[in-house]
């Protein structure tokens, strides 16, 4: 039987429901693809229409978030008016207030996904493009509007702000503040430097150096704001130690 | 950043500078600081409180690191304390917008923090770029759903953080000099001021209080929203009008400008004699004018309430002066918690005889019907003088805070008298006996 597109939006949608809420209770590990479809209401064989591992549904979790943060901001009232630098900032706030609502689920795999060891996956790459995505049609909305230059290397300085965000949304997991304020600060303040580094066209010059010193310093603000040295001196290494793939 | 130059680190360092290089700006306020004991005169015995040259040094770099808030203190501060040179002085003066504005974005995020929903799912329409700039935070346009105009006051998220950053490192900043026991009082006194300016559920009541009680023709107080307010968030009816400085802008008529300092008078005698409670941030910025010349009153964040034994004794002072009993003068300020009780009589004669000259000075307000500020221009230049030399007498003096409020909120009050010019007649029932009731508006 044929079922509508948007009954299988619905269906995609009670899948990931139904996984986040038995990864936040059983873990991982202990989760079977057939209590999440049980959960969801379908059948135990059709799940693996919409996923075939259990992989596949934690990347499905985390492009399904970027869809809804993206969909958000096309309802932004007055987005329109809105500076690169703001649309950014709200593109971040919009997905970690997404990810608020599921933050154990968050804690729990986001690391996983978005720091392996080896070179990332099929479904990594494909939340990674679109968010890519997301961004430069952003940038190109300020390029149109005359408010930055154009750019050479655009795609590094996208691949940039895509680092920042995964830094970002760790700092978050580890932010206690009340309200995650200290996040909200931390964005705001990091921005500023990167956009004046984007008006000043230093990226443009040595985007080399730049994207590294935008890694570092914001991967060093973590490292000092949170006691996890080890952890961060990993990641960093793992950050330094391979460029951004092309 | 090249925007640098606007900050105020940049023109504090251009204030030391003046005109000459970095290098030699340390220098400069080095040689300023020796050159300058920071101790009275008459206690030159006590070279060991007179400023070191480390902590010039110290005081140079922590004055560059100043921002925001503990900027705003410092200028409190510097009318108070005779430690800045000139030309810091000078920069100190000019106003900072107190924090950084909040961009959209930002201003975004402090409503979903406060009402754990989006702009767009509470209002009908909301402006994210601010209309006003309010001390410590930013005012924004917003449309309920029932079509109801709204003033939302936003802050900074972390702006009470800050606050208590800026205090400490101010205190820190201190440390070196001989007259920080003297400050304290204030420090506290503005610290917790600014505590309170940065609570929107008091300044909430605040407001609420007004608006059940002012009731004054011709003024209006806004009317507050309780369910769309939090300690972050201020939600208020809209006020239509200009501010007052851009009211004046327009050139309005000398009757117009009459009547609008007569309504800003009439809220100010109301407020403190009928209840005991004064708006106390007489900024141009907070009264609305509207087409009909009435007045709004904005901004609550400030507001102070005064003791009715308080009220009585200030009712009384300028009798008291102009009868000429110094006795009786100095038991109404010993009452008032202003002056220390064991003064010389030589001391208390020359304090009297400021006070004398003040008194003088304010009961010119009252000598005629009416009192014109577009001619007596030099007016409040001659005050300042006075109150200078009263200063020189400050260590006799208990810093009261609600005196220090008072006067601040009635020397702002007629400040903006003078740039409306207008002629207006300040005598009222309260300060003038014999005046009955009625016989104004």
């Amino acid at each position: 039987m044929k079922i509508s597109t948007k009954q299988k939006m619905e269906n995609r949608r009670a899948i990931l429901d139904a996984a986040v809420d038995l990864m936040i209770e059983k873990g991982f590990r202990a989760m079977s693809m057939r209590a999440v479809a049980r959960k969801a209401g379908i059948g135990d064989a059709t799940i693996y229409n919409y996923f075939p591992t259990k992989e596949s549904l934690i990347h499905g979790y985390y492009l399904e978030a970027l869809e809804t943060a993206a969909d958000s901001l096309e309802r932004v009232e007055d987005y329109d008016s809105f500076t690169l630098r703001e649309r950014l900032q709200v593109l971040f706030e919009t997905m970690l207030e997404g990810y608020l609502a599921d933050r154990e689920f968050v804690d729990e795999t986001f690391s996983s996904v978005f720091f392996r060891p080896v070179p990332a996956g099929k479904g990594m790459r494909a939340i990674r493009a679109r968010f890519l995505e997301i961004v430069k049609e952003q940038f190109e909305a300020a390029v149109e509007s005359g408010e930055l230059p154009d750019m050479m290397l655009k795609e590094l300085v996208y691949h940039c702000i895509w680092d920042y965000f995964v830094a970002v949304t760790l700092y978050w997991l580890r932010d206690d503040s009340e309200q995650f304020s200290n996040t909200t600060v931390f964005i705001d303040k990091s921005l500023d430097l990167g956009y004046a580094m984007l008006k000043a066209g230093v990226l443009d010059k040595v985007t080399g150096l730049a994207s590294f010193l935008f890694k570092s310093h914001v991967l060093s603000r973590i490292e000092v704001l949170m006691d996890e040295r080890d952890t961060f001196s990993k990641l960093k290494e793992e950050f330094m130690g391979h460029a951004a793939e092309r | 950043m090249p925007q640098s130059d606007k900050t105020p680190e940049g023109r504090l360092a251009r204030g030391l500078a003046f005109g000459g290089t970095a290098a030699r700006m340390g220098g400069a306020y080095l040689k300023y600081a020796a050159r300058k004991p920071f101790v009275r005169a008459e206690d030159r015995e006590r070279e060991r409180r007179s400023m070191s040259e480390k902590s010039a040094e110290v005081l140079f770099g922590g004055l560059c690191r100043l921002k925001g808030t503990a900027l705003k203190i410092a200028q409190m501060l510097s009318l108070e304390l005779d430690i800045f040179p000139p030309e810091i002085r000078c920069e100190l003066e000019k106003s900072y917008t107190d924090v950084p504005p909040m961009n959209r974005a930002m201003a975004r995020k402090v409503l979903v923090n406060a009402y754990g929903e989006r702009p767009e799912d509470v209002f009908a329409s909301f402006d994210s770029q601010a209309f006003a700039a309010a001390s410590l935070g930013q005012v924004h346009r917003a449309v309920g759903h029932d079509g109801g105009q709204y003033a939302l006051k936003i802050q900074y998220p972390t702006i009470r953080r800050t606050i208590t950053d800026d205090i400490r490192l101010l205190r820190g900043l201190l440390r070196p000099f001989a007259e920080r026991k003297a400050l304290e009082p204030t420090i506290v006194e503005i610290e917790t001021r600014f505590m309170e300016e940065t609570d929107y559920l008091a300044e909430a009541g605040n407001a609420r209080f007004f608006r059940d009680n002012l009731n004054l023709d011709n003024v209006r107080t806004p009317l507050v929203y309780e369910d769309l307010c939090t300690d972050r968030v201020l939600c208020m009816s809209f006020m239509e009008g200009k501010t007052l400085n851009h009211w004046l802008e327009d050139d309005p008529s000398q009757e117009a400008r009459d009547t609008v300092a007569r309504r800003l008078d009439d809220i100010f005698l109301k407020s403190f004699y009928g209840l005991h409670c004064i708006h106390a941030d007489p900024n141009p910025g907070n009264y609305i004018v509207a087409d009909d010349l009435t007045v709004g009153l904005v901004d609550f964040g400030c507001v102070k309430r005064f003791t009715p034994e308080f009220v009585a004794c200030y009712q009384r002072l300028p009798q008291i002066i102009t009868q000429g009993d110094k006795e009786e003068y100095f038991d109404a300020l010993r009452s008032m918690d202003l002056v220390n009780s064991d003064l010389d009589q030589a001391t208390k004669e020359s304090i009297y005889e400021c006070a004398y000259a003040f008194g003088v000075w304010l009961g010119r307000l009252f000598d005629d019907e009416y009192f014109d500020f577009g001619r007596e221009t030099g007016y409040i230049g001659e005050g300042k003088e006075i109150m200078r030399a009263m200063f020189r007498h400050r260590k006799h003096f208990t810093m009261n805070p609600d005196l220090v409020f008072l006067d601040r909120t009635r020397y702002g009050l007629m400040r903006i008298y003078e740039q409306l010019k207008c002629r207006i007649s300040l005598r009222n029932p309260y300060e003038c006996p014999g005046i009955s009731p009625g016989t104004k508006e």
